[in-house]
């Protein structure tokens, strides 16, 4: 179905294949509410979940309703989701305070074993929501096209930070009125050079560049720790 | 009169830590160790009709310190009294799970006992904070009393520490979920500061007791509620 072996290769990311770094990948996925995070974590793994030994923690503001969707989408073996608790402050559980995500992690990539990829689903927050380095390698900002074309214009630190800007459901522009080519060109402007993809998780190949570039970390991770 | 002065000279030094800047670390809420998303029953209690009234969240307050408060403070006030370079607590382990009941209780505080020794193992890179005893985590207040040991806090303060923990937890959460004033709150952590100094002043003596002997006075209700809170699909805490 997908072409990540024979163009990339098989990454040696396991755990046990990496020296002097004991854990797999953590891919964070930040954004606001509704910006389609579940969705591409979701669609990340149905396009990974065949290559790669996944895991997914979520950070709903309710406990459980981001991975109850995902177990019920059947994205992935139950046992491989596990949701955290946030004390009504998403931002702080991936920024401030991370210990029930470091705990979390540790306890499902231990039990599971052989994970290479932890993605770990931000609860839906505002703008300065950024995932702490000490928690991810890596992290993905989300946005919506109908949630304000002047976002990617107003900036702060998820917008301008993410290693990944998506600006999500560009299928439904025309009806909002949003300028999604303007939303990249002011993303641009903020980001530094870092990339921005303008998409729709919605099309059945929608995620396919996310997840190339989701590989091509992960092979450049793999490399790095070699 | 003279007498007495005296021994109070001789006692003070012991109820004093030797190391001020970090009791106050852990005195501390923004230490990152997940404190922010557990509400000490709180969450389940805002249930109970009348919580948002401010005189009935305090009165619950003052039954917390004396139930699930007492026994976490006097197990970590009896942890920092422990003897030798690296202590075997899987007897205070024991005694701590016996008085609760409650499997989600257990899960719970060895939940933040393993964040907060993850955390300090960072922070405090010391030797003797090893789970080895314990394997699923030591218990909150024991992972607390570890540290506090290393640091010099004393029995008293690190007593003091849990329970200011207990009043500011709920006493936060109680602000995110019902609203309340958050100065109406930071008043009534002030006023429960009597109680609060009143049980730590007996961490001297639980920091020498046979564990066997430490407070075991819990409350059921708390332990059914914890267990209830465990049970829904939808939390905004962790207990």
């Amino acid at each position: 179905m997908h072409d990540f072996h024979d163009t990339a290769g098989t990454p040696s990311v396991t755990a046990a294949g990496l020296p002097g770094v004991n854990r797999p990948f953590r891919l964070g996925v930040g954004g606001p509410v509704g910006s389609g995070k579940t969705t591409l974590v979701g669609e990340l793994c149905r396009s990974l979940r065949d290559v790669l030994s996944i895991a997914v923690i979520t950070n709903d503001i309710f406990t459980s309703e981001d991975a109850d969707a995902l177990r019920e989408a059947e994205v992935l073996p139950l046992e491989r989701i596990v949701a955290v608790e946030t004390g009504c402050c998403p931002h702080t559980a991936i920024r401030d305070d991370i210990a029930s995500n470091l705990d979390a992690a540790e306890q499902l990539e231990q039990r599971i074993g052989d994970v290479e990829l932890t993605l770990i689903e931000s609860g839906g927050d505002n703008l300065t929501a950024i995932f702490s380095q000490g928690l991810v390698d890596a992290q993905i900002f989300v946005l919506d096209t109908a949630g304000g074309d002047d976002v990617p214009r107003k900036g702060g630190p998820g917008v301008a930070s993410a290693d990944l800007l998506i600006i999500n459901k560009v299928d439904l522009a025309p009806y909002v009125g949003s300028d999604v080519a303007q939303m990249v060109v002011d993303a641009d402007e903020r980001r530094g050079g870092r990339p921005t993809m303008a998409i729709s998780l919605r099309d059945s190949d929608g995620v396919e560049p996310v997840a190339k570039w989701v590989w091509a970390r992960l092979l450049k991770l793999s490399d790095a720790r070699a | 009169m003279h007498a007495e002065t005296s021994s109070q000279r001789a006692v003070a030094p012991r109820s004093t830590s030797a190391g001020l800047s970090s009791l106050l670390m852990l005195a501390d809420g923004r230490l990152p160790v997940g404190a922010h998303a557990n509400s000490g029953g709180v969450e389940w209690a805002c249930r109970i009709d009348g919580m948002d009234d401010p005189e009935v969240m305090e009165s619950w307050m003052r039954a917390r310190l004396g139930t699930v408060g007492l026994i976490d403070a006097a197990f970590a006030a009896a942890t920092v009294g422990q003897l030798g370079a690296r202590p075997d607590l899987s007897l205070l382990d024991a005694e701590l799970s016996a008085r609760m009941v409650g499997e989600r209780s257990r899960l719970v505080s060895r939940q933040l006992g393993r964040q907060f020794a993850r955390a300090a193992r960072r922070i405090w890179p010391h030797p003797p904070n090893d789970d080895s005893d314990t394997p699923d985590g030591p218990y909150a207040p024991i992972a607390l009393g570890m540290t506090a040991r290393v640091l010099g806090v004393s029995p008293t303060e690190v007593a003091a520490v849990v329970l200011h923990h207990n009043v500011a937890t709920g006493g936060t959460a109680a602000v995110r979920l019902l609203g309340l004033d958050p100065l109406e709150i930071a008043g009534m952590q002030a006023r429960l500061g009597d109680v609060i100094d009143t049980i730590a002043r007996q961490a001297d003596q639980w920091a020498t007791d046979d564990p066997a002997n430490l407070p075991s006075r819990n409350s059921p209700l708390a332990e059914v509620l914890a267990e209830e809170h465990g049970t829904w699909s939808s939390r905004l805490f962790l207990a």
